[in-house]
């Protein structure tokens, strides 16, 4: 539009137009400038988190307090709906953790395929009257429990009537007979070791520590045996590749560096623990939005903030949750417009807490920063490509001699582009750097060479695409669509 | 010897254990977790099986469970390897199916006079 | 403006170099450091294996030249013989002991606890605890002050290695200060074992003599948890705890006193240390606790109930199947089934679903 209104115009208004695009460029930049530095600081406070955590290990004796009195109780909460391709593995591998004391309850929201006779075949089980608590209000109707008779007993499922994942999650909270809740995707791959390190801050600082969540990871490209992550690697796709980087930046980075602000406002759906006493009192998963994982936390902030209670939600970056990531484009669309979606509703339900002291880092920090740089990201980056393709269009109308300048000056659009290039570039390096130095997961100089193809490579494309879809999510969000169970297209964990 | 197969998932425990029965003079196949151990006792067939109680994974109770259920393995001996001195260990690894126990921090010495001892019953039996 | 523009580019270029240099560096490097760590680490692990666990010439030799070691290279074996140290016992452990304090060992984790740097302090305290020497005992107890939570936590392993009883009051404190310290100070009492039951009691003894109360069970009911007051209370629940955890039948009289003398925190972990130990003299105390309202202490008071195991608990854990709380009604069948006889007709006759799913697990566990 700009150019066929410059087109012909007098001399002034294409210079006027000129200016406005060049100021607009600038801004572009002030904002990329602000939000990658915002980032960087949350990645030296992750950089501290780390450098705490990983001193403690070598004389804190975490292993030793595995078979140590006062060791609280676990309930794995494994939600699912037609997931027979894979849930027996990934219910084996979870009741094989190492800890003390834990129970998996696997509650099927009324599956159509096989998903609960292959559970009871696998693992031998009976019905059995468990009964399950009606605090939280569910929808989904619990039609039967059933318990496993192999090795100790600690596999329970729960079938109800279909209701969504929220409400199986509930149902499990119900019926979880532990004082700690941990809820993990059925397709997500634990470290044998993650229920003891997740739950250590609960050991550690008893009285406030109400939550915790774990780093999610990669699953694609490892090797996977038994429902384990054996050998860690790259991906060869592209996609899981760039999501690889992707993880590291923005859930362990990002997370760490919020949760040592105390400002941790998401727990991944795919591995938290949370006080049992403390979700009752929430009333559980709300089932009105799409990340109800998410909203779940950002809700027990407002609880803590409004009844003054002094409680920490907490972030473990060591090992580790596996999921594996979408590999079509497909797929990795519904998801991002999902997350998206789910972040836009949240933050709209509770836009009340928005700048309110009495939220503490949340309120004044976490959540405006979320509006800002989160929500809006996708906005500004949308504009930004538009931008860049009406300026490159103006270059073309000049080499077509149709304007006699270039709207905006190229040597200062190069600048402008480069510098938010390399920024958010340093970035997910720097997230790079950070893992080199601390879990080392990767091995291999072709490895790192893909990891490192994988930073270009989410410049060019990837990000301006999610961005795409995460506006299309916002969109949906404004429209109020329906949400819908799944969001992924499961494979059995043995076969990626 | 006699082959054994050592399961513990403390490296130092696998050194200081694999160092001393092999200069007792027996054969000794180090791993550091219960179903390692599983598969590495259908593998090499050993005369007596070391297994620590707390692993990663498949504990060393599992493990031993799942030996007995092994048609060729139900008879070999096993000695567990627990760090908690604890009753309720002891009586569930005798239930479990194992011959003997020790209890860490061990003496050496003594975990080979009891390897040694468990190997001769095995054998008058 | 776009001098500045460009600045910029040129400072994030070069930082972009810069970290692709040093992750390429720190990835091959630590490929080649590592494979040559190794193998020293090897070479040595198997000097220390033969001087400790070989016979003849071959230990004297290995020995010897462990002994001969200087600076780096023998805090490489200081290093490992501390690893290795917690780990055994018999003559290796003493062979292994003696070299490390003829060497000095002791003296020299002496000096780290006085160091600026939190982690060598850590450092010190858990070296400390690996060589278990009596009489470092009161070196130790100054860290518990420290204001790093993690140089206090290795201190508090530290003195549970040592097992020193004359600790127990300052690990109380400590944990008082600092509620994270729990488990861990819990852990060292139960390793300092027996030895610490005196001053536990004394602990206990002293709220007593003035009215117990303090500490009440906050929201976190079932999990015991809440906002405490008065560190008097604390410190006696805590010595409870400790008392249970030894299973201390000599300290089942006093028990009993705190427990119907108390609230809150204090009575919960009463109830608790009394179902450890076992004691039928505490049947009907803990029946008191049941019949009363706290939830937390209910369910405390059923599962001490059901590990004492005496049929006379029977009907007052059948009329606490109220339903009134989930935990409570859990424990009280889980309780019940741990009566057997008695219990399980109880459980077969009342109505109350925890009762039929007690039972039904019960069976499915037989089954197996």
């Amino acid at each position: 539009m700009i150019l066929l209104l410059a087109d012909g115009l007098p001399g002034g208004l294409s210079h006027a137009a000129g200016d406005v695009l060049t100021v607009l460029g600038w801004l572009f930049l002030v904002y990329s400038l602000v939000i990658n530095t915002s980032f960087l600081a949350l990645t030296l406070l992750a950089v501290l988190d780390f450098r705490s955590y990983i001193r403690r290990l070598d004389f804190a004796g975490y292993d030793e307090s595995f078979g140590e009195p006062l060791t609280p109780g676990v309930s794995i909460l494994m939600p699912a709906y037609n997931e027979s391709a894979g849930i027996v593995e990934s219910v084996a591998a979870m009741s094989a953790m190492r800890y003390p004391d834990f129970e998996v309850v696997v509650i099927d929201d009324g599956s159509t395929d096989d998903t609960v006779a292959r559970l009871v075949e696998a693992f031998d089980m009976v019905e059995v009257p468990i009964v399950v608590s009606r605090r939280i209000p569910t929808q989904g109707a619990v039609q039967a429990t059933y318990l496993s008779r192999q090795g100790s007993h600690n596999v329970l499922l729960v079938c109800k009537a279909n209701g969504g994942k929220a409400d199986a999650l509930n149902v499990g909270i119900n019926a979880a007979r532990k004082p700690l809740v941990c809820m993990v995707d059925a397709d997500s791959i634990l470290d044998p070791d993650s229920l003891l390190h997740v739950s250590r801050p609960f050991a550690d600082d008893p009285e406030r520590v109400v939550a915790s969540g774990g780093v999610v990871r990669v699953a694609n490209g490892c090797t996977i045996s038994r429902g384990r992550v054996v050998d860690v690697r790259m991906p060869r796709r592209r996609l899981p590749r760039i999501q690889v980087v992707e993880y590291l930046r923005a859930f362990m980075i990002g997370r760490a560096g919020w949760s040592r602000l105390g400002g941790l406002l998401i727990i991944s759906g795919a591995f938290g623990v949370f006080r049992r006493d403390v979700l009752f009192e929430l009333g559980g998963l709300a089932h009105d939005c799409i990340g109800e994982d998410a909203e779940l936390v950002v809700r027990l902030h407002r609880w803590l903030g409004e009844s003054d209670v002094p409680g920490r939600v907490v972030f473990v970056s060591e090992p580790v949750a596996w999921t594996e990531v979408p590999q079509s484009r497909a797929v990795l669309r519904r998801q991002r417009r999902r997350w998206h979606r789910g972040l836009a509703e949240i933050l709209a339900k509770h836009r009340g807490m928005l700048l309110r002291p009495r939220y503490g880092v949340v309120g004044m920090l976490a959540l405006p920063w979320f509006v800002l740089f989160e929500l809006l990201a996708p906005v500004v980056e949308v504009l930004g490509v538009a931008y860049l393709a009406v300026v490159l269009l103006g270059y073309a109308a000049q080499a077509a001699g149709w304007l006699s300048a270039p709207l905006v000056d190229p040597a200062l659009l190069g600048g402008l582009l480069a510098a938010s290039l390399l920024y958010t570039a340093v970035l997910t390096l720097s997230a790079l750097l950070v893992e080199e130095l601390s879990f080392r997961r990767y091995h291999g100089a072709s490895d790192l060479g893909r990891a490192l193809w994988a930073v270009v490579e989410e410049n060019l494309g990837y990000r301006q695409l999610t961005a795409w879809w995460r506006l299309g999510g916002v969109w949906e969000a404004v429209r109020r669509a329906r949400p819908e169970w799944g969001d992924m297209q499961r494979q059995g964990l043995g076969k990626s | 010897m006699a082959v054994i197969v050592v399961a513990d998932d403390d490296a130092d425990i696998r050194d200081l254990v694999g160092f001393k029965l092999e200069q007792s003079g027996h054969e000794v196949e180090l791993v550091a977790d219960g179903a390692a151990a599983v598969s590495a006792c259908r593998e090499r067939r050993p005369d007596l099986v070391l297994l620590d109680v707390m692993m990663p994974g498949m504990s060393g109770l599992d493990a031993c469970r799942a030996l007995r259920d092994d048609s060729g393995l139900a008879t070999v001996p096993v000695i567990l390897l627990t760090a908690r001195a604890q009753e309720s260990d002891i009586e569930q690894g005798f239930r479990a199916g194992a011959d003997d126990y020790v209890v860490k921090p061990f003496s050496p010495r003594e975990l080979a006079s009891r390897v040694t001892a468990v190997l001769a019953r095995r054998r008058a039996s | 403006m776009s001098h500045l523009l460009w600045l910029l580019v040129g400072v994030l270029g070069a930082g972009a170099a810069v970290q692709v240099v040093a992750l390429v560096v720190l990835r091959l490097g630590r490929r080649m450091l590592s494979r040559h760590r190794e193998e020293r680490r090897t070479r040595l692990r198997r000097m220390l294996l033969t001087a400790l666990l070989g016979e003849g010439d071959e230990a004297r030799v290995a020995f010897a030249a462990l002994r001969a070691r200087r600076g780096r290279s023998w805090h490489e074996v200081e290093n490992q013989a501390l690893s290795l140290l917690p780990k055994i016992k018999g003559d290796a452990r003493i062979t292994l002991t003696a070299l490390l304090l003829e060497r000095g060992a002791v003296r020299r984790a002496g000096r780290g606890l006085r160091s600026r740097r939190m982690v060598a302090r850590a450092a010190a305290a858990h070296r400390l605890g690996s060589l278990a020497q009596p009489e470092s005992t009161p070196h130790l107890l100054p860290l518990l002050r420290d204001k790093h939570f993690l140089v206090r936590r290795t201190a508090v392993r530290a003195l549970g290695q040592l097992g020193d009883p004359a600790a127990v009051p300052a690990l109380l404190d400590a944990v008082v200060r600092d509620d994270s310290l729990t488990r861990d100070a819990m852990g060292t009492i139960q390793r300092i074992g027996s030895a610490a039951v005196d001053p536990l009691r004394a602990e206990l003894a002293s709220v007593t003599g003035r009215g117990v109360s303090t500490g009440s069970t906050g929201r976190g009911g079932s999990t015991g948890r809440g906002v405490s007051t008065g560190s008097t209370g604390r410190r006696a629940a805590l010595a409870a705890t400790g008392l249970g955890l030894l299973t201390d039948v000599g300290s089942v009289p006093l028990l009993v006193r705190v427990l119907e003398r108390s609230r809150g925190r204090l009575r919960v972990a009463t109830a608790e240390a009394l179902g450890l130990i076992g004691s039928p003299a505490a049947v009907a105390p803990l029946l008191t606790t049941l019949g009363e309202g706290d939830p937390a202490a209910r369910t405390a008071a059923a599962t001490a109930l059901g590990r004492i195991g005496s049929a006379e608990a029977a009907g007052g854990l059948a009329r606490a199947l109220d339903g009134a709380d989930r935990d409570a009604d859990r424990a009280v069948a889980a309780a019940l089934l741990r009566l057997e006889g008695t219990g399980r007709e109880v459980l077969a006759t009342t109505g109350s679903p925890y009762a039929a799913e007690a039972l039904a697990v019960h069976r499915v566990r037989q089954d197996a």
